[in-house]
């Protein structure tokens, strides 16, 4: 038997998906043919390899066998460690004598272009990533067509040899930038990639529970990014894309605004930041007047709030503590539990909350309703990290604020703005189109401006090309 | 890391949880009378409480507060001594109404204010008033169907006055400002009891020692509001003709008023513009006749400026410079010169509103 194939077999031994053939093309020449039945597609091998393996008589020289098979991607390898990686990746090998060729026989095992379902929205485009490298690539590639939007593809992970796609537009982007991901990418010696959400922990810079990656499932928010110079990193069966630099105004409101015409849509906007602030400040803003500075309640107000109170044998902040926990475990379940039984943890979780707990003198009406209004503000974010980051900082506000009421609360403020400012990603501050402020990007996350005056891009993130509409034919 | 726990530490011992008050526990005061009582030489403190009894939330209870006293020979130790029948905290920053006693008002001001003003649990904005004919005490209890919380009730009473231009709003804040003021007396609204009903009555006034020294009449009052510019909603009637032994009467509303004093050399020009519409025209004057309005015009300048220097009469006799005549005339020469030696000219000049009436074209 040949060398390479006693090779291949060596290597790929207990392994029964491994098939090889033997094909006598006359009765000198035989070749042959070892590919991984689980990632190939025999109908391929038969219509590019088998159906014309008559013609490789004819052949004069080895590298006319380019022109005889009809498959789009066909290369010669000369390294024999790269076999395993085309076997796995779904190539078929045809070894000819001493030479090896490996045709692509890839099988189809993607699920079609799925809508997206994190980062839903009524307007804008409803395609959204899948697993596959090359179909999410083609996604965003079907937004930019331009020779300048660039890949530089690298592979991670000792035994899942994943592709990884770090994509930039060149005259935009800051090669700097480009430079820092690869470096980083480069570095990463692990096992096993498989997705990318485990490649966002490398470029975290501060121990911080914000954010400092966005990692989004849909090719129009990619593309947006690139085109403001961000980059994005692709990963090969991940249906997440990565995008950095990500700033805290990334996060509050959604692309799909910039699909609306109105622009009296900053209202929302609007009321998605104060909504932020609110479901961080609120419970702690409620303890700290409960139980410090009752003088700013009104007084009708007061006398409900103490009768209802009366029943309740904890501390207001115990009462607090219980309700977030019994909330966190509810939004939990909810996320972990098949949606088919999703109703069920609603009813019971309606159930306890609102009624059997006031009933029961574990809670008071009241604090339902804080927590209620806390928890549906915090709804309108939808990144787990940034869910997580609210999370953190509510419960230091409402610690500062059980133990030095108001006061506490503008001490937690402070650490807030602090913490927040004193972040970075990629190297740039984090709670950049505030601080410092860049009106350019603020217009773009915070408030929209009209699309027609929207002409710059941010000069903190293109380096080059600052210009991307003109404005003097408006 | 080391900073932020040390920082935390000193944070953690410079404050603590001292002012923790947990609202179950809070017995909120809404309403406070002062009473003295001259055989025993006591003070006596009756604080309104507002129930927060989870039976008081049905509307046909009529318990809606109770009232807990004290007594003691200083203003501190009466306070004191309510403590002692209530279980709960005594939380006086929703205080709402002060009730003073005549008593007090005369002779013991001094002696509240300086207990108030030390308390920094106290908010400084409730109304401050004079019990008229009645105790404090009774007047704080005198709760009927329509008043369930007398505290609320008179608050309300004191914001919403209108019709009869008598209150003067004054808050603790305002008080302490006059008190410590030498060269201006205190004025209080006050309030007294009749047919088992509450009702506001003319302004108290004292003098320089903080002594009550007369109640004005709704005249008067009026009169004060519009000299303090802090008129509201002032009414003059002018008697036009009697028939048959029946008065009849041009009533004005007074809206809006300017007012500018001018003490220069022991005179004191007064001018004061006032802008007021027609409430009532029994007379039935022709008010399409431009000719009319100037002669009511200068009918109500003559009545308002009686009114005014019986006031300022009235005024002198109690030594009761509640205008601050001797502060303005200071701040502007500054010398002193008692108010009374001071002659007192007023220039009042009524515009009566004309706008949106049509006047008749008399053809030629």
């Amino acid at each position: 038997m040949n060398k390479i194939i006693e090779r291949i077999q060596s290597e790929f031994n207990e392994t029964p998906d491994l098939i090889i053939r033997k094909i006598d093309i006359n009765l000198t020449k035989y070749v042959y043919i070892a590919y991984l039945e689980t990632v190939s597609s025999s109908d391929k091998i038969n219509d590019y390899i088998l159906k014309n393996l008559n013609y490789f008589i004819s052949i004069k020289k080895l590298t006319d066998i380019e022109k005889i098979i009809p498959s789009p991607n066909i290369k010669f390898i000369k390294e024999l460690d790269t076999l395993e990686y085309y076997l796995t990746n779904g190539f078929t090998i045809i070894v000819l004598k001493n030479t090896i060729i490996a045709v692509e026989t890839r099988a189809d095992i993607n699920r079609s272009i799925p809508a997206p379902e994190v980062e839903q929205a009524l307007y804008g485009p409803k395609d959204a990533f899948n697993e596959n490298y090359q179909i999410n690539l083609g996604l965003i590639k079907r937004r930019i067509k331009s020779s300048h939007l660039k890949i530089k593809e690298l592979n991670i992970g000792r035994k899942s040899n994943t592709k990884v796609g770090v994509i930039y537009i060149n005259d935009i982007a800051d090669s700097k930038n480009v430079d820092y991901i690869l470096k980083i990418l480069n570095k990463i010696d692990i096992d096993a990639i498989f997705d990318s959400g485990q490649l966002a922990q490398y470029f975290i810079e501060n121990k911080s529970e914000f954010p400092t990656v966005t990692s989004s499932e849909r090719p129009d928010k990619i593309s947006k990014g690139l085109l403001e110079g961000k980059i994005a990193i692709l990963v090969d069966t991940s249906p997440f894309v990565l995008l950095l630099p990500a700033f805290f105004g990334d996060f509050i409101n959604p692309i799909v605004d910039n699909y609306n015409k109105n622009i009296k849509f900053n209202a929302l906007r609007i009321l998605r930041i104060t909504c932020f602030f609110l479901t961080i400040i609120v419970p702690g803003y409620y303890i700290a007047i409960i139980n410090y500075n009752q003088e700013t309640i009104p007084t009708s107000l007061l006398i409900n709030f103490s009768s209802q109170r009366s029943q309740v044998p904890f501390p207001s902040i115990v009462e607090a503590l219980i309700l977030l926990f019994i909330c966190e475990m509810l939004r939990e379940s909810d996320m972990r539990f098949p949606s088919s039984y999703g109703s069920a943890v609603s009813i019971l979780g309606a159930l306890v909350l609102g009624e059997a707990a006031v009933s029961a003198g574990i809670v008071s009406p009241i604090m339902i309703i804080i927590i209620a209004f806390t928890f549906i503000t915090s709804l309108m974010f939808v990144e787990f990290e940034m869910i997580n980051a609210i999370r953190h900082f509510r419960i230091v506000f409402l610690f500062f604020a059980s133990v030095y009421g108001l006061f506490g609360l503008i001490i937690s403020t402070l650490i807030f703005f602090i913490h927040i400012c004193s972040l970075k990603t990629l190297g740039k501050p984090y709670f950049y189109p505030i601080a410092p402020f860049n009106k350019n990007y603020f217009n773009k996350t915070f408030i929209k401006s009209d699309s027609t005056k929207d002409t710059k891009r941010s000069n903190l993130l293109a380096a080059k090309n600052i210009t991307k509409q003109r404005n003097d034919l408006l | 890391m080391k900073k932020i726990i040390i920082l935390l530490f000193f944070i953690f011992l410079s404050c603590s949880c001292c002012d923790y008050k947990e609202l179950n526990n809070l017995a909120i005061v809404s309403g406070i009378a002062i009473d003295f009582d001259n055989e025993k030489n006591n003070f006596k403190i009756t604080f309104e409480v507002l129930n927060d009894d989870e039976a008081s939330d049905n509307s046909k209870n009529d318990n809606r507060a109770y009232y807990v006293s004290g007594s003691g020979k200083t203003v501190t130790e009466a306070f004191n001594s309510t403590n002692l029948e209530i279980s709960k905290i005594l939380y006086l920053n929703h205080v709402k109404i002060m009730i003073m006693s005549e008593e007090i008002a005369t002779k013991k001001s001094n002696q509240i204010i300086d207990y108030f003003i030390r308390n920094p649990n106290i908010n400084i904005m409730f109304y401050m008033l004079v019990a008229k004919e009645n105790d404090a005490k009774t007047i704080l209890k005198s709760t009927s169907t329509a008043n369930k919380v007398v505290s609320e009730s008179l608050y309300t009473m004191i914001e919403n006055t209108t019709s009869e231009n008598l209150s003067l709003k004054v808050n603790l804040e305002d008080y302490v400002d006059l008190n410590v003021n030498p060269m201006q007396d205190l004025y209080l609204p006050t309030v007294t009891k009749k047919n088992n009903k509450l009702k506001l009555e003319g302004v108290a006034i004292f003098n320089n020692k903080n002594e009550l020294k007369d109640i004005l009449s709704y005249s008067e009052s009026q009169a004060i509001n519009i000299l303090l510019n802090k008129n509201r909603n002032a009414f003059y009637k002018y008697k036009c003709s009697s028939e048959n032994g029946e008065d009849k009467y041009v009533i004005i509303n007074i809206y809006k008023q300017k007012l500018k004093f001018n003490i220069t050399n022991s005179n004191a020009n007064i001018n004061i513009n006032l802008m007021a519409r027609i409430e009532e025209n029994q007379c039935n004057y022709d008010l399409k006749d431009k000719n009319n309005y100037y002669k009511l015009q200068n009918k109500f300048n003559k009545i308002i400026k009686k009114d005014l220097d019986k006031t300022i009469e009235t005024l002198i006799n109690n030594d009761s410079d509640v205008l601050g005549i001797n502060f303005k005339y200071y701040k502007n020469n500054n010398k002193k010169l008692n108010f009374k030696e001071i002659n007192y000219n007023f220039k009042v000049n009524t515009s009566i509103n004309r706008n949106g009436l049509i006047f008749e074209v008399k053809k030629k």
